[in-house]
């Protein structure tokens, strides 16, 4: 008679009992679960648009027509007299329509609600206040600006930004800074120079509304 | 006597290491028996499972795209609302896989948003027919568009208890005077699921 011992490592019988274990659970599991059905079938994309920028400021009224350091009603009557320092501009405390205070500027800028981003307003002038070949130097134009005061101090007089001829990234050309809304009240004085030439002197301002950048140009 | 002890020995010395064996073949027996008693019970019953398979066109698959708009402007077009020849290029198509009638939903995830800004999803219109010409899907967002939601209801259903078709779509945004300047995205969901459960 023939004995066959079959000996097997105990390490490898707990192994195999280990995994034939698992293999049992995991068919039962399967066996039992429910039955999986693709009854819906889901997608997504993405939807996009891109809301064009718009700006959009206006001028006051008294603003609009001018700066004038004359009295227009009588353009005769000359106010302004060599070496003379802070001239006011005609609308600068003619304001009487604030119920708490009088002397109000009439010179604003407003940004108009329909202004969609900040935006930047900046100021500059053509040129000197000329005269023909004579000329009154921009730094002796003078401004100032405050949002949302306007009464007998505010914006302040004198003014102390004088003009420049070109727009662009310079706090003396900035009416206002990243702002979406709002009134901006404006007032500017005029000195003239001790030696300057008499005559009638103009030049040409403007104000440019921008995106908010480094930069402020139209 | 000497035989049968070295006999029982041995039988012994097997069980001891065999043992996990003839568990686990145990286990699977009873498995197996289980699972030829319940086919029995079930007779020839055959569960065919439901599928459910819709596919996007390949411009709508790209995102419902608006570009530019000025402010202050209704109705604008998704650029995909007309082709050359005046037809949408928006569609949603059920698969010939699927073999359950099934209702078709779309919503979206948020109002279209640009940081703290948004275009309300009443804004966001759409309407469908399974008609593409340059009159169908009506696009003036009138009275028949349908405003998105950010959930499946029973306003918002492209296509209901249809087996299949190809449903065109057209898409239109409104945008108000003070609409934020900016880059405004959402997320739209399409979704066709057998009626009897429903979007």
């Amino acid at each position: 008679m023939t004995k066959i011992k079959i000996c097997i490592n105990k390490g490898t019988t707990k192994f195999l009992f280990i995994l034939f274990t698992l293999i049992v659970i995991f068919c039962s599991l399967f066996l039992m679960s429910p039955i999986q059905s693709a009854d819906n079938s889901q997608q997504q994309i993405t939807a996009n648009a891109t809301i064009q920028i718009n700006v959009a400021i206006s001028l006051s009224g008294n603003l609009s027509v001018g700066i004038w350091f004359i009295n227009r009603t009588n353009p005769d009557d000359i106010v302004l007299v060599k070496g003379g320092s802070n001239y006011n501009a005609s609308y600068n405390f003619n304001g009487t329509d604030n119920p708490t205070f009088s002397n109000e500027t009439l010179y604003w800028i407003t940004i108009d609600s329909t202004t969609n981003t900040p935006i930047d307003i900046c100021t500059r002038t053509n040129a000197n206040l000329t005269s023909g070949s004579y000329f009154i130097p921009n730094r002796n134009l003078t401004w100032n600006v405050t949002k949302t005061f306007n009464n007998a101090t505010n914006p302040p007089y004198p003014p102390t930004v004088w003009f420049n001829e070109t727009f662009g990234w310079d706090l003396d050309n900035l009416v206002a800074d990243n702002e979406q809304s709002g009134n901006f009240y404006l007032r500017f004085a005029l000195d003239v120079p001790s030696d300057q030439q008499a005559g009638s002197y103009n030049n040409t301002l403007y104000f440019c509304g921008k995106e908010n950048s480094y930069t402020c140009g139209c | 006597m000497v035989m049968i002890r070295m006999s029982i020995s041995f039988a012994m010395e097997s069980i001891k290491y065999l043992s996990p064996f003839v568990l686990v073949f145990f286990i699977l027996g009873i498995i197996f028996i289980n699972t030829l008693v319940r086919s029995e019970s079930v007779g020839t019953k055959v569960i065919v499972e439901k599928s459910v398979s819709i596919s996007l066109s390949n411009n709508l698959s790209s995102g419902i795209i608006f570009g530019n708009i000025e402010p202050n402007a209704n109705n604008n077009n998704a650029t995909g609302n007309f082709n050359s020849t005046d037809h949408t290029q928006f569609w949603v198509t059920i698969d010939s896989s699927t073999n359950t009638p099934i209702d078709i939903c779309i919503k979206d995830n948020a109002n279209l948003s640009f940081g703290s800004y948004n275009i309300p999803n009443s804004n966001f219109k759409w309407n469908s027919t399974t008609i593409n010409s340059q009159s169908l899907p009506i696009f003036n967002g009138g009275p028949t568009a349908h405003a998105l939601n950010t959930t499946y209801d029973t306003v918002n259903k492209i296509a209901s208890n249809v087996y299949n078709g190809t449903y065109y779509l057209r898409f239109t945004l409104d945008v108000s005077v003070t609409q934020q300047a900016g880059i405004y995205n959402n997320t739209v969901y399409f979704k066709g699921v057998s009626t009897d459960t429903g979007c």
